[in-house]
């Protein structure tokens, strides 16, 4: 009786070939993936080179993800922003919102932005990752959905970074305001600022 | 309702090393698109003289036949530099000041509305004195 249980257990011992790994030391093999609160959607505005280019042919969702693993995945693979061309836009929105001010998701709202004039003293590779980090994470906002989505402008002598809200709610957007002067490493004295889209003309408050 | 989904930064970066790019696609091709949008840029900015930047008035025309001309931008705050959503915005702004005018469809034509004042006008913009002494047939 105990030889034949001897026999059966040697079956179950943990030798090294087979017992000592688990899910988590192979990426390869753990597939849990960590979902984002939102699907997310990539778009890319090639610069125009045309007169006869119009907005719509110069914008393009790149691809949609709604997991980090995704995310990472899809960072590692397009350019980085300082790979940009001049003139080219990266937007970041939330589900099928598009970055226009016409989505009707967007038309109520407005957006942070900040302008950094001096692009050699900027790391943008690291702001912009930033920035996607907080939205995709969700930690630039206290309200759920209040952030629509991001934007990156690459522009012959400045960035600039922006936040587009679904609202004007000066008492929900300034906590983002104040997180959007964190993630992109701006001193108390820099501000950024909050446009409106349906009255652009002046910032409707800054911080 | 579910709670928000939060991650922090932190959190964020510690998954990184299990990026995985969504089944079926490949960015490649996104990728080659950008460099080839650079490369162009650059070409553009390194020609001398091709471009210059005309500020010309925008006509838009609906079906109605209304035409609404937009200004063209006069310094101020041009929002260049911030490519075309600052375009947009002064496009949009300047629909404000905008003339609009309704055209006569039976005139949006090639040919000119009467033939005299066609003659008329082609005279005065040829008009050579020196020809005009010697040619009588016309």
């Amino acid at each position: 009786m105990s030889e034949e249980l001897v026999q059966n257990a040697q079956g179950l011992s943990l030798d090294e070939n087979n017992g000592d790994k688990t899910v988590l030391d192979s990426v390869d093999e753990f597939n849990v993936k960590h979902p984002l609160n939102s699907k997310w959607t990539l778009w890319y505005t090639k610069p125009k080179v045309s007169d006869s280019e119009e907005w719509s042919d110069l914008l393009r969702p790149v691809i949609k993800f709604g997991t980090v693993e995704e995310f990472w995945g899809i960072y590692n693979s397009v350019p980085k922003a300082s790979d940009l061309p001049i003139k080219a836009d990266y937007h970041l929105f939330r589900d099928d919102i598009r970055p226009e001010w016409e989505d009707e998701r967007n038309s109520k709202g407005g957006r942070w932005s900040y302008q950094f004039r001096r692009k050699r003293d900027v790391d943008i590779n690291e702001l912009w990752i930033r920035t996607l980090l907080s939205a995709v994470g969700e930690t630039i906002e206290d309200e759920e959905n209040e952030v629509n989505g991001i934007v990156l402008n690459v522009r012959k002598s400045n960035y600039r970074v922006g936040v587009w809200t679904k609202s004007t709610n000066a008492d929900s957007l300034k906590s983002i305001g104040q997180k959007l002067k964190l993630i992109l490493k701006l001193d108390e004295n820099d501000h950024v600022e909050f446009i409106s889209h349906a009255d652009s003309s002046a910032p409707a408050f800054i911080v | 309702m579910a709670g928000i989904v939060k991650y922090t930064e932190e959190e964020l970066r510690g998954y990184s090393v299990a990026a995985v790019v969504p089944e079926g696609i490949d960015l490649t091709g996104f990728a080659e698109i950008v460099r080839s949008d650079k490369f162009e840029g650059e070409e553009l900015v390194t020609r001398p003289n091709l471009r210059k930047t005309k500020h010309r008035e925008t006509k838009q025309t609906d079906a109605d036949g209304w035409t609404v001309t937009v200004p063209a931008p006069k310094g101020g705050r041009r929002l260049s530099g911030q490519g075309e959503e600052g375009a947009r915005e002064q496009i949009r702004e300047s629909k404000d000041h905008a003339l609009k005018v309704k055209t006569n469809s039976k005139n949006i034509s090639s040919k000119p509305a009467d033939l005299r004042d066609a003659i008329a006008e082609k005279q005065t913009i040829t008009f050579n004195a020196f020809d005009a002494l010697g040619d009588e047939e016309d």
